[in-house]
């Protein structure tokens, strides 16, 4: 009888936290949904990691994820009203347009609290437009990675760079030697294709430009045909898409899945010695990679223009709410507290950005490591064209990005083209700056 | 209505008087004879033996054609040249007397029954099955005995209870053959053998576990039925009886387990298979299912599924979700949603 009453104060502390700070709660839904993009293992670990707030509580909770997550929300949040209670949106400028369109609610202090105490300020800051919280940052990804195979450049006599500069050295260096092309690329994807190509991109405007430059591009102040953008994206040419730099030629970048391009760098003879990609990369790996120093496969952050505090470009997933309630009010609240996502980060395959969780937690050397670089990364950068509009960074950005890789635009058209959809945008919005 | 009442007070009555005059009294001389030669002993056992294996070689190349021309009347046929009925029940009649040579000499010939039978199935889908090659192309006859549940059990249990019947009383022996046709014994070995043969372990595995629990509960019931009938142990081993039965008894529990599994997941399944084909209405009811293959793996259910419509698609997750909320357990779905156009063209 004692343990059922502590369990009853214990579920209505949890309800009422939740509740404090929600403006005029609606009526209770009986079970959450909660739409996002994990599908398959990913969606059952999603699941997981709510399953200790279910067990508290004895709220119900049903995840619906799809292949077409940011089509299905735009369309079910646009013309069928019938918006999810929460979603978890990997793309920053949907969540700034849902906010602006007043589609989605901001979270409760209560929320603000945890999220101020379990997150770093730079991570939190990912959820937080003009100065309101709405969005809780729930997963992230590291882009900033370059993978190798260690015999392959031991075999050859080639060091992981410690600077952007000995990077271009040893791209060049690479390919002077003809045996294989020091870059592995694939930007395929359907819809998405291109999204590899502006990762690159960004991660050398990060670092040519500064992160001041960075926001204010991604902005829409610093415009694409501004001299330092251009200078970063002629240098992602130069490094990687110059005759004999990528595996395949420019066709087979545009034609070759972020899946498929793992393929030259384990092939033997190889026909790359790096690639850039996301942690997540590792799952495309063949079976059986071992990750490290000693492993078939290891990797080292993209160098900054200096040897010190190279900064980082991440990408991941925001959970946002649609309307209050003490229940899902309760959950937001849970999903910035220190248990969401404890129990993927034990699984692996998931990175927590929660300074609450420690490297520790994580069960091996290589996530351990990217939780460590996460936190001592300065400066932090989210993926630019995920923050921009999506009509502009998840549509237009990849088409055009496409056709300069493929060489069938030079960059003044691509320039011309991106910076006059961002001024329609902002004149739409009534926004002109 | 009060002779009637009378009528069935006295029918009542004649049954208990007859149990229990089964259970006190012992079986008449002829019916102990009839059960006795069921397993012939000494000089007459070899000539049996060699009679059997004839018998088991025939009815399983049978059962395995039967099989494999995917005909059911073959498959009949071959139950009733099988001849795997008599040390099965021979084999119940020696637990019950506690004859234990008789009981390992009946399991042995059982044993060889089997691995012929299978070995039969194996050659026979060797030989004649090359248009099967992978499990896809079994035919249905193959593919209803990799199915068993609790209602096989039941079968089982009831035909031996009536073969334990039968067999003392010779004058009821022409009703033995339906037995051997209700609980089919040679076809689901025959079936491991072919499942065998092209690679199917996870059906010859079913196969054999339809074979092993019509085994099981044949013994079992036919022993019960065979004490029913005044059938008892020597003095010698009249303790170990109870003993006996509850191994018997121990054997159709441990085939239960599987079978009640298995039983649920077939009704799991069909299921699923029906939400899916349901949901499909409620997503879109002017589309249909061109092919479906759901399959539950752990607690989820994949759902592969190719849909023709003649509308612009709507959002896959609703589907999903209803396939969820009907069938209740976590989804995955794959979707391709063909556009039905049809055009007629007509040039003059």
């Amino acid at each position: 009888m004692r343990s059922l009453s502590t369990g009853a104060v214990v579920v209505c502390c949890v309800l009422l936290a939740g509740c404090s700070g929600a403006s005029s709660p609606r009526t209770s839904p009986e079970t959450i949904e909660i739409f996002g993009p994990y599908r398959g293992i990913e969606a059952d670990r999603f699941v997981e990691s709510l399953a200790p707030f279910v067990r508290q509580t004895g709220v119900r909770t049903r995840y619906v994820g799809s292949v077409d997550f940011v089509k299905d929300l735009r369309l079910r949040v646009g013309q069928d009203n019938d918006p999810p209670d929460l979603a978890v949106v990997p793309q920053p400028g949907l969540v700034r347009q849902f906010a602006s369109e007043g589609k989605i609610v901001s979270p409760t202090k209560r929320v603000a609290s945890e999220v101020e105490s379990n997150y770093p300020p730079a991570a939190a800051a990912f959820g937080t437009f003009d100065r309101t919280l709405y969005a809780v940052p729930f997963r992230v990804d590291l882009k900033s990675l370059v993978w190798y195979r260690p015999e392959v450049f031991a075999e050859h006599g080639w060091k992981p760079p410690r600077t952007l500069a000995e990077l271009v050295k040893l791209s060049a260096r690479i390919a002077a030697g003809g045996a294989l092309a020091p870059w592995c690329l694939g930007i395929a994807a359907g819809s998405a294709t291109g999204w590899a190509a502006t990762d690159w991109s960004e991660d050398l405007v990060l670092r040519l430009s500064g992160l001041d430059t960075y926001r204010r591009w991604v902005a829409g102040s610093v415009p694409f045909r501004d001299p330092r953008i251009a200078s970063a994206f002629g240098a992602f040419h130069d490094l990687v898409l110059a005759p004999g730099h990528v595996a395949g030629g420019l066709s087979a970048v545009v034609e070759t899945s972020p899946q498929g391009a793992v393929a030259p760098l384990f092939a033997d003879p190889p026909g790359c010695a790096m690639l850039k990609q996301a942690d997540f990369a590792a799952a495309w790996m063949p079976s059986g990679t071992t990750i490290g120093t000693d492993g078939s496969v290891d990797w080292f952050l993209l160098p900054g223009t200096g040897p010190r505090n190279a900064p980082l470009l991440v990408g991941g997933d925001e959970v946002v709410q649609f309307r209050h309630s003490r229940e899902i009010d309760a959950l937001m609240a849970y999903l910035a507290g220190p248990t969401a996502g404890a129990s993927w980060v034990r699984e692996g395959g998931f990175l927590s950005p929660k300074s609450s969780i420690p490297a520790s937690a994580y069960p091996s050397g290589y996530l351990r490591a990217l939780a460590d670089a996460l936190r001592t990364a300065s400066p932090l950068a989210f993926d630019a064209s995920d923050q921009m509009p999506p009509d502009i960074g998840s549509d237009l950005l990849w088409r055009e990005i496409t056709r300069l890789v493929a060489d069938v635009q030079d960059y003044p058209t691509f320039a011309a083209r991106i910076d006059g959809a961002r001024a329609r945008e902002r004149s739409a919005r009534g926004t002109g700056s | 209505m009060e002779g009637d009442a009378r009528t069935r007070t006295t029918a009542l009555g004649a049954l208990v008087q007859s149990v229990r005059h089964g259970l006190t009294a012992s079986p008449s001389a002829d019916a102990v004879e009839a059960v006795e030669e069921l397993l012939p002993e000494g000089a007459a056992f070899l000539p049996y033996l060699r009679r059997f294996s004839m018998l088991i070689v025939l009815s399983s190349g049978i059962a395995a054609f039967g099989l494999l021309a995917d005909s059911a009347a073959v498959v009949i046929g071959a139950m009733l040249v099988a001849p795997l009925m008599t040390p099965i029940t021979a084999a119940a009649a020696a637990t019950v007397m506690a004859r234990n040579i008789r009981l390992v000499r009946s399991l042995g010939v059982i044993a060889l029954g089997m691995v012929m039978a299978i070995a039969v199935g194996y050659v026979t889908a060797l030989a004649a099955g090359t248009q099967i090659t992978s499990a896809t192309d079994l035919p249905h006859e193959v593919l209803a005995r990799t199915f068993p549940g609790l209602l096989d059990l039941g079968i089982a249990v009831t035909a031996g209870a009536a073969a334990g019947y039968i067999v003392p009383r010779r004058s009821t022996l022409s009703a033995l053959p339906g037995v051997g046709i209700a609980v089919a014994l040679v076809p689901p070995l025959a079936t491991v053998g072919i499942a065998l043969e092209v690679g199917a372990g996870d059906k010859a595995a079913n196969a054999l576990l339809l074979y092993l629990t019509n085994l099981a509960a044949i013994v079992f019931a036919a022993s019960v039925m065979l004490i029913v009938s005044g059938f008892r142990p020597s003095a010698v081993g009249r303790g170990s009886l109870a003993r006996r039965l509850t191994i018997t008894l121990l054997a159709v529990v441990a085939v239960a387990v599987p079978l009640t599994v298995h039983t649920r997941t077939v009704i799991r399944q069909t299921s699923l298979t029906r939400a899916v084909a349901s949901s499909v209405v409620e997503w879109d009811a002017s589309a249909h299912v061109v092919a479906l293959d759901a399959h539950i793996e752990g607690a989820r259910a994949q759902v592969e599924l190719v849909v023709s419509g003649p509308n612009e698609p709507r959002a896959a997750w609703k589907l999903a979700s209803t396939i969820q909320r009907m069938w209740h357990g976590p989804v995955d779905l794959t979707l391709l949603y063909e556009r039905d156009q049809r055009f007629e063209v007509s040039v003059r």
